[in-house]
């Protein structure tokens, strides 16, 4: 066994506070309220740090580490299905896909809320619809992070949640 | 207490009971008809006249007046029953 550090604070403390602000912004908050466009502001402000720290942050936070590729991608399905996974320590070739998607579905969601609140848009119909079927869009994305996260630890033995707690990986083999 | 009519303040009582859900602006009553009423209302008034919902079973009118941002909020007899400034 190998305990290998991958998700620094700040990569933990981004991901269970978009968690918590997401979850309370789409099925807690009154969405007429100011809280709900205070949430909503501060995940858009920990997204665009995060983009930030994706350029100045530790290893496995930059996106250099885990770069798009649909390539990487389709060969991790490929593998996924034939029960033939291999561990990665930063993220997967899907998982960093569903990041990017992620982050800019968070984005965009703001910015529509913002829009909403415009002067120019006040009253508007279109930016409401936009920014609601993008937060569907988000919630169906995230069952399938969800699912991938399960997935991927059952099959490579490797508890991805409790790393994004604790920041470590802990690998059940001695790693080449 | 010598008036006190029991009845009488048990019907009073069922009245308000009752009140809300008759009272009750919903989705159904967003129709082509009430909207026109209401935005020909708003506009008389000055209002530059958005986007219509149902909240609190009250139709909700997103407005703009002198640059200014409001949500109206009107009950099923077309009353004004508050504005919010955004």
């Amino acid at each position: 066994m190998q305990k290998i550090k991958v998700w620094d604070l700040f990569v933990r403390f981004f991901h269970w506070s978009v968690v918590i602000c997401f979850f309370a912004n789409a099925f807690v908050i009154d969405d007429e309220s100011k809280l709900h466009e205070w949430v909503g502001y501060f995940v858009l402000i920990m997204v665009l740090l995060r983009i930030v720290w994706g350029f100045v942050g530790s290893q496995y936070a930059r996106f250099k580490s885990f770069p798009p590729s649909f390539k990487d991608a389709i060969e991790q399905a490929k593998n996924m299905f034939a029960n033939n996974e291999k561990p990665h320590i930063g993220h997967t070739p899907l998982g960093a896909l569903m990041i990017y998607n992620l982050l800019i579905t968070l984005i965009l969601i703001g910015f529509s809320g913002w829009l909403m609140g415009t002067d120019a848009l006040w009253g508007e119909s279109w930016p409401e619809e936009l920014h609601e079927a993008l937060v569907s869009w988000a919630e169906i994305s995230i069952l399938f992070h969800i699912g991938g996260v399960i997935w991927e630890s059952i099959s490579t033995k490797i508890n991805l949640v409790s790393a994004m707690f604790t920041g470590y990986k802990i690998w059940p083999t001695k790693r080449e | 207490m010598k008036n006190f009519k029991p009845k009488a303040l048990a019907s009073i009582m069922f009245a308000f009971a009752i009140a809300p859900s008759a009272w009750a602006v919903t989705e159904d009553d967003l129709t082509e008809e009430n909207i026109t009423k209401i935005t020909e209302m708003l506009t008389e008034e000055g209002y530059e006249v958005g986007k219509f919902k149902i909240e609190d079973e009250l139709y909700e009118v997103y407005v703009k007046k002198d640059g200014a941002k409001y949500e109206i909020f009107l009950d099923e007899n077309f009353e004004i029953v508050r504005v919010v400034e955004d």
